[in-house]
């Protein structure tokens, strides 16, 4: 590895403009991602984005077309053994030698990571079995793994030989809810510990709840990087007021739009809005008196933060 | 790379088409060691053969372990074992998607391609002791004590080496093509194109002894280069071809190397080219699902 940057002492990983093509055909064009140290860092984008391709080139399973790569500070070079001896990746849906046991297959890749102590292995093994639930699972061919049990094992897997920064694509895949509450519960406690993680997800309200920066990605570009907060507070203000009328006339519903620091007004059903606001103020005051002036009355007013998936969906359409 | 050795070895030995390869030919080794004595008579393993002129006596074992493979069929033989044993050695981890795992983990590509090479060594040379001493052990039941056990090692390792020569074609062709199936398809179609050319200007030109310079045809280069060097180590050999031209074809010497240069030639010919080949594209496959 080479390349060691002092302003990149902080950070666990650290992409460049990416850009990954198979041929004429684009696979990333310009990804951009920062993941600092001790951190839980969501990746967001719709299927096909670019989140796998770039994961998949920050290990080395793909060849980077142009862009910059940095681990701890360095740039991978040919196998990259010291970068992956600090990183555990899980792909989306991970595959396993089906004739393996699952406590083979960690032992099987914990041989070829370089552990020589058997024992110690062995240990190893059992301990993150049990980590992941599969403990009672550890002397079944992985053949006989459902999908859920594949990702669980996956986990395993890249929890080997106690990575520094953890790369995972949809590891709650599969999973029932206690398994994605336990895999939560998990990556929470690596964090703890000081280790980073990348984790690439659909489950939205998840990544809102467990991540404190996300980076989005559409159409192989970065759309944004943030913490969560800030991102819901540059779309819009972070405030959304939920408000329901006795009546909703489409002069209200344009008198409300002219309200100082309205962006959007969104008709929800029969007599209930969305109200996103810009600026972080009480609007109650406001809906109530234009609902008056228009012959109405507000029944309800509740305020709600701007959710992820609202900010992601947002996001993605404008990216467009 | 021995911990690679190890996981390629551990799925070799669970795979069922090993043991139904494997097994296939240890019958084969009953059949032609016991089986063909008893039925057509001792006649047919006492007959002069060209292995009598090589090594002198009509050595049954010997004949069955070597000679009597030295066809089209013995090309079949090596094929089958070497060849398809190690067919999805690389393939398969393309194709199941299980080269992610392998791929990610702090391990230089070459230690995982020669890791899993060095598998192939080790379980080919077992097959290949197997099958000698099971045709020795069926010639001696079947038509008594036989003799020569020097050429033991001999043969275990012209059988080996010709398995090998199998085994490196399917690790350069699983390389690119990421395919078992697709490197079976091409395994069996470079085999008997090559068989094909090799008869036709064989019968048209008259130039099957030049033909032993081509491997795979029937995996006669190592399989006669190993021995021979075994034998004769210091020895010198005269390569002959045949001039080709408008006129009649006539022999004319190429010519004369020591037999150590031959074995490493044969080698390097047919073993070492198509694994670094192989290793050329290996180390540059991308994992894109």
């Amino acid at each position: 590895m080479r390349g060691s940057s002092p302003a990149s002492s902080v950070l666990a990983l650290e992409v460049k403009n990416l850009m990954k093509s198979y041929g004429a055909f684009p696979g990333v064009w310009d990804v951009n991602l920062t993941v600092e140290k001790g951190t839980l860092h969501g990746f967001l984008g719709p299927n096909g984005s670019g989140k796998t391709t770039t994961m998949k080139c920050v290990m080395g399973l793909l060849r980077k077309t142009s862009g910059l790569i940095r681990v701890f500070g360095e740039e991978p070079l040919g196998d990259a053994i010291r970068m992956k001896k600090r990183v555990g990746y899980m792909p989306e849906s991970p595959s396993f030698p089906t004739y393996l046991k699952g406590r083979e297959v960690l032992l099987t890749y914990g041989r070829i990571r370089g552990g020589s102590d058997e024992g110690r292995l062995d240990e190893e093994s059992r301990s993150l079995l049990q980590k992941v639930g599969l403990a009672d699972a550890a002397e079944k061919t992985v053949g006989k793994y459902s999908r859920g049990m594949l990702t669980r094992l996956g986990l395993a897997v890249a929890l080997l030989g106690r990575p520094d920064l953890l790369i995972l694509d949809e590891p709650t895949e599969g999973l029932d809810p206690v398994g994605v509450i336990q895999v939560r519960e998990m990556l929470n406690g690596l964090v703890s510990e000081g280790r980073s993680v990348l984790l690439s997800s659909h489950q939205l309200p998840e990544v809102q709840q467990m991540c404190s920066k996300v980076t989005i990605v559409n159409n192989g570009r970065t759309v944004t990087e943030g913490s969560v907060d800030d991102l819901a507070k540059r779309f819009h203000g972070g405030v959304v007021y939920k408000a329901e009328f006795d009546s909703l006339s489409p002069e209200l519903i344009s008198k409300l739009k002219k309200i100082d620091g309205v962006s959007e007004v969104e008709v929800l059903h029969d007599n209930v809005i969305r109200v996103f606001v810009s600026k972080d103020y009480d609007l109650r005051v406001f809906l109530a008196r234009s609902a008056s002036e228009y012959g109405s009355l507000l029944l309800s007013c509740e305020r709600e933060e701007a959710s992820l998936e609202e900010l992601f969906l947002s996001l993605v359409k404008e990216s467009d | 790379m021995w911990a690679v050795a190890r996981y390629e070895l551990t799925w070799d030995l669970r795979k069922k088409r090993t043991y139904l390869i494997v097994g296939l030919f240890l019958f084969t080794a009953f059949v032609l060691g016991y089986l063909v004595p008893i039925t057509a008579g001792k006649s047919v393993a006492e007959g002069q053969t060209q292995l009598g002129i090589i090594f002198g006596g009509g050595l049954w074992w010997v004949e069955v372990a070597y000679m009597a493979f030295n066809t089209f069929m013995s090309g079949l033989f090596f094929l089958f074992i070497g060849g398809f044993i190690s067919a999805d050695s690389l393939a398969s981890e393309f194709d199941h998607n299980t080269a992610v795992p392998l791929l990610s983990q702090p391990i230089r590509r070459a230690e995982v391609y020669v890791g899993k090479f060095l598998a192939k060594i080790i379980l080919l040379l077992v097959v290949s002791v197997l099958f000698t001493l099971l045709v020795l052990a069926a010639s001696e039941i079947s038509i008594g004590a036989q003799a020569q056990m020097d050429m033991l090692p001999l043969l275990v390792f012209a059988e080996f080496g010709a398995f090998l020569e199998f085994a490196a074609l399917a690790f350069f062709l699983g390389s690119f093509a990421r395919s078992g199936e697709m490197v079976l398809g091409l395994l069996i179609t470079v085999f008997i194109m090559i068989t094909a050319v090799v008869l036709v200007l064989g019968l048209k030109f008259g130039l099957q002894e030049s033909m032993f310079l081509i491997p795979v045809v029937n995996a006669d280069f190592l399989l006669n280069v190993i021995p021979y060097y075994i034998v004769q180590p210091w020895g010198v050999m005269v390569l002959q071809g045949y001039a080709l031209g408008a006129g009649p074809t006539v022999p004319v010497t190429v010519t004369v190397i020591s037999a150590l240069q031959y074995v490493l030639a044969g080698l390097a010919i047919s073993v070492l080219t198509p694994l670094a080949a192989g290793y050329y594209f290996f180390r540059r496959a991308e994992v894109k699902e």
